[in-house]
């Protein structure tokens, strides 16, 4: 997800808890009389003249129309990837254009690091930091793993990518993460019956 | 070397905003079912009229002020989520070449893994703060002794991944 959507939502997050809060200390207010003075019942009167007016029913229909569009853009931004997947390699020119796909990359630098190193299921994928691109390989270290053999090992899978590609042009992040639980152990078989 | 930002863990309002983007849909098919209905596609009537008239002569009345203090207090916890700044995740590595974030709970297992083969250690515990490595281990021996090679064992164990100091505790194996 880009910074701005999660500004976004975190914007959004604010105005429905202000909001929120609004209500509650204003309903409050109207039962115990604590600042403003209220009418005895809520009087709605204006609001529903003005949905006998002949254009209220338009003007709700656009106003919805738009609210879904924009409900829906919000909903799916959540889900569509902000990252670009591909990198246009600096030997390209005019007359052709050389394009690498960094998540099989990813996958590639993935399989090579579980193979090298005591960190399981690790995943390789792509995202964007600031203007760079960044392929993430994420795993779950051994419990006997050790630190040395690790920091060499992701040393290694790093010279091996900026051998292929230039450095300031993708970068190489390693997470690492707890230790897989265990299986749960099987249950001893129980005793064979004597008939 | 590490670039910014570090790993963090997901933003609580993701998920608010998520659903305020369904409240905005739902707001939204109100509006366009009621020109539908005043365009006589539909049988029922317009539902914003309807819900005006159900609301409109309400008085004060428990509910009310029910309803007023549980949206204040949901409010308040909003208020809290969209505030928050996102929880770092993990610690960087020590090698400032590679771009190395290693999570606490990881650094944790291989102190206890490295703690529990040291010899004269029955059990072994770690937690990682944000400033060192706590260990605690059970042992019958000399705990002095076995404070100095655990101490020597983690360190060991996580050169490489952190810098953190290791802390190390020993209780009797009978406590």
């Amino acid at each position: 997800m880009s910074r701005r959507l999660v500004a976004l939502d975190r914007f959004a997050c604010l105005v429905l808890a202000l909001a929120l809060v609004a209500a509650g200390l204003f309903g409050l207010d109207w039962a115990y009389r604590l600042v403003f003075d209220y009418p005895d019942a809520i009087d709605l009167e204006p609001a529903l003249d003005l949905t006998t007016t002949p254009w209220w029913a338009w003007a709700t229909g656009c106003a919805g129309a738009v609210l879904v569009a924009l409900g829906l853009w919000w909903l799916l931004s959540h889900a569509r990837r902000t990252t670009p997947s591909t990198l246009r390699l600096p030997d390209s020119d005019p007359t052709g254009a050389l394009q690498v796909d960094l998540s099989s990359v990813a996958d590639t630098l993935a399989k090579a690091f579980e193979a090298g190193t005591p960190v399981s299921d690790v995943q390789g994928s792509t995202r964007s930091i600031g203007p760079r691109h960044v392929i993430e390989l994420t795993g779950h270290v051994d419990a006997r793993a050790e630190g040395n053999s690790i920091s060499e090992a992701a040393r290694e899978i790093i010279d091996q990518l900026h051998e292929a590609f230039p450095p300031d042009g993708v970068h190489c992040r390693i997470i690492l993460n707890k230790p897989r639980a265990r299986g749960l152990v099987r249950p001893a078989r129980s005793t064979a019956r004597v008939h | 070397m590490t670039i910014d930002p570090p790993p963090k863990a997901m933003a609580g309002s993701v998920v608010i905003g998520g659903f305020v983007a369904l409240l905005l849909i739902a707001a939204g098919v109100v509006g366009i079912h009621d020109l539908v209905a005043e365009l006589g596609w539909v049988e029922d009537g317009a539902w914003i009229a309807a819900a005006l008239s159900e609301v409109d002569g309400t008085r004060v009345a428990r509910w009310v002020v029910a309803a007023a203090v549980a949206s204040f207090i949901v409010g308040l916890a909003l208020l809290l989520v969209a505030l928050k700044p996102r929880r770092r995740t993990h610690l960087a590595g020590t090698d400032d070449v590679i771009d190395l974030w290693v999570s606490r709970s990881a650094l944790a297992a291989l102190a206890v893994d490295s703690a529990e083969r040291t010899p004269w250690v029955a059990l072994a515990s770690a937690r990682t703060r944000s400033r060192r490595i706590d260990v605690e281990v059970r042992t019958a021996d000399d705990e002095e002794r076995v404070r100095q090679a655990v101490g020597a064992a983690v360190h060991a164990r996580l050169d490489g991944l952190t810098e953190l100091p290791v802390s190390v505790r020993c209780k009797e194996l009978s406590q």
